[in-house]
């Protein structure tokens, strides 16, 4: 994604939120569906070293490298995930993974508890249904209102943050509410680009 | 009006192709007055073109005007040998032939010591130089270093929070123009509080050549330069072979050795440079007491729950992510998530870019422009 130009990107806003693309001509204002499952992946800097003590870049070019993603698009990402170099003892003496047969049934099993929620998943329910289908115990709730204070999540991103963690919980075969735990993995999972940091 | 012998001086130093070397023969030679219109009329004893495109970029200059640009910008002009010139650069035998200044020159009166090291540092880089220059600073010793990114600007950052003695940065660039951007604020800190210095003329932009330079005058002005973090083939090397150069002492903060931010200091450090562990390591090495340095800062933080100890061990001084600290410590994703979350809102880690990393306990006055990360 780093690679396209930051308008290009930015024009993706809208479908993202809305589900459609609307398009306006003189004659004539349509609207096209395009509810879509968009999955993009990037370097993690220009020369795509990543973390730390193997990149060569320099902290501005870095920054610069950031912020072609803009903070608004990056914002509407329900999972940013850093994929970090694997341990080489990992790939070669690590314990088997889970076999994704077994994964599939518990996606499988969540997609049944949204479709009971009358959507197709967690991603989505409406915001104002989100306190009915997605309540906060007391951790959670502190843990949440300490991040928006402290400015590192915003409206939209606590909407989206609380349908992750739903989604964590129907894994989990979790109840009704939402815990500190659901809540801390999702935000896990909202990383902020590297050289952002800088920027801010 | 005539404009003083500065005027001349400051107007030679802006004539393009001027170097260092070139303008202290120049300066050696002659008064700046008589270099000026010895290079107005071609005869300052330089052969072929550069002569030409000095005398006709003199031609071009009101020597007024540039005199009256420093006046306004509040930028002091110092002529080697001139009697407000810094002593300390007087007796070097690389001097500038010319320091430009903004601030307090009288704060190199203090005892001084060299905070340098790479941009491109770690969080451990920064903390240290940050928790160096703070506690120097509060021992009333002045932080001397260059105002890049990274470590030079914890440095500075440190020794403003501390509020002692103010620090000095020396700059690469015209006075007037600010490099790096981002550290705007920070220059105009230093320039306040402190002594804001470059050998470049007004005007000039930072380019690549003058920073080694001008690690020599870092060097030249400090007696005790500490490394904290730099790769082996980083300019902080241009700084520690000016300070051997002059006997200045060299200290080093040791690092991991896996880290290659750190991979100069520990080399340093195998050459028989003396390690630099926190400020009164350096204290000693200037022959202070260390009982000018006051109390071990103490940790406000709340101490970790033994969940979230055993998470900050797991993850000891180098960064891990997630996935690392959950193989270290046997826990599931959501125990080492909630760990770590508490341990970020207590202070103790900080999350950037996917990667967990542990802060070191800094005290008080924080409070220059740092955000979280």
């Amino acid at each position: 994604m780093g690679e396209f130009p930051a308008p290009v990107l930015d024009a993706l806003r809208q479908p993202l939120e809305e589900g459609v693309v609307r398009v306006a001509r003189a004659r004539a204002n349509v609207t096209f569906p395009a509810r879509f499952l968009l999955v993009g992946a990037t370097n993690p800097c220009p020369c795509g070293q990543g973390p730390r003590d193997a990149c060569r870049c320099s902290p501005s070019a870095r920054t610069r490298y950031a912020r072609r993603l803009s903070g608004p698009l990056l914002d509407r990402f329900d999972l940013r995930v850093i994929v970090a170099r694997p341990d080489v003892d990992g790939l070669l003496r690590g314990p088997p993974a889970e076999p994704t047969a077994s994964v599939a049934e518990r996606v499988a099993e969540a997609r049944t508890l949204a479709c009971r929620r009358g959507v197709r998943c967690n991603a989505e329910l409406p915001a104002h249904r989100l306190d009915e289908v997605a309540p906060l115990d007391p951790a959670a709730t502190a843990l949440l209102e300490h991040q928006l204070r402290a400015g590192w999540l915003s409206a939209r991103g606590l909407h989206r943050v609380r349908r992750v963690a739903r989604t964590l919980a129907d894994l989990a075969g979790g109840g009704r509410y939402l815990g500190e735990e659901h809540v801390c993995l999702a935000l896990g999972l909202r990383a902020q680009p590297l050289g952002s940091e800088e920027a801010a | 009006m005539t404009p003083p012998v500065e005027a001349y001086a400051a107007a030679l130093a802006g004539l393009p192709g001027m170097g260092p070397k070139r303008l202290l023969a120049l300066l050696q030679r002659w008064p700046a007055d008589e270099a000026w219109s010895r290079v107005s009329a071609g005869g300052a004893g330089v052969d072929g073109d550069l002569g030409r495109v000095w005398r006709e970029a003199a031609a071009a200059t009101d020597v007024c005007a540039v005199w009256r640009a420093h006046v306004d910008a509040g930028v002091g002009v110092h002529v080697l040998g001139a009697a407000r010139y810094p002593t300390l650069l007087a007796a070097d035998h690389e001097p500038p032939a010319l320091l430009f200044s903004r601030g307090d020159p009288g704060v190199l009166d203090r005892r001084r010591v060299a905070i340098v090291g790479t941009r491109r540092c770690t969080r451990y880089g920064r903390d240290m130089a940050e928790e160096l220059g703070r506690d120097l600073a509060g021992a009333g010793v002045c932080v001397v270093s260059g105002l890049a990114l990274g470590v030079d600007g914890a440095a500075h950052v440190g020794a403003l929070a501390a509020a002692g003695a103010p620090p000095v940065a020396v700059v690469g660039s015209g006075l007037d123009v600010v490099y790096p951007r981002r550290h705007a604020r920070l220059w105009e800190a230093v320039a306040g509080s402190g002594l804001l210095a470059s050998e470049a003329p007004l005007g000039a932009r930072p380019e690549p050549w003058r920073f080694p330079v001008r690690n020599r005058v870092i060097a030249a002005l400090a007696e005790v330069v500490v490394v904290v973090e730099s790769h082996p083939t980083g300019g902080s090397r241009y700084t520690v072979e000016a300070a051997e150069a002059r006997d200045r002492t060299v200290m080093a903060v040791p690092g991991s050795v896996r880290s290659p931010a750190s991979a100069y200091p520990n080399a340093l450090l195998a050459d028989g440079c003396a390690p630099a562990r926190d400020a009164t390591d350096v204290l000693v090495a200037l022959g202070l007491s260390t009982a000018t340095s006051g109390a071990p800062v103490p940790d406000l933080r709340p101490p970790p729950g033994p969940t979230e100890a055993r998470v900050l061990e797991a993850l000891g001084w180098e960064p891990a992510t997630l996935e690392q600290v959950v193989a270290r410590t046997g826990s599931t994703p959501g125990e080492a998530s909630v760990a770590l979350s508490r341990l970020e809102r207590d202070g103790h880690v900080s999350a950037t870019g996917g990667w967990w990393e542990r802060i070191a306990a800094v005290g008080p006055g924080r409070g220059w422009g740092r955000a979280k990360g």
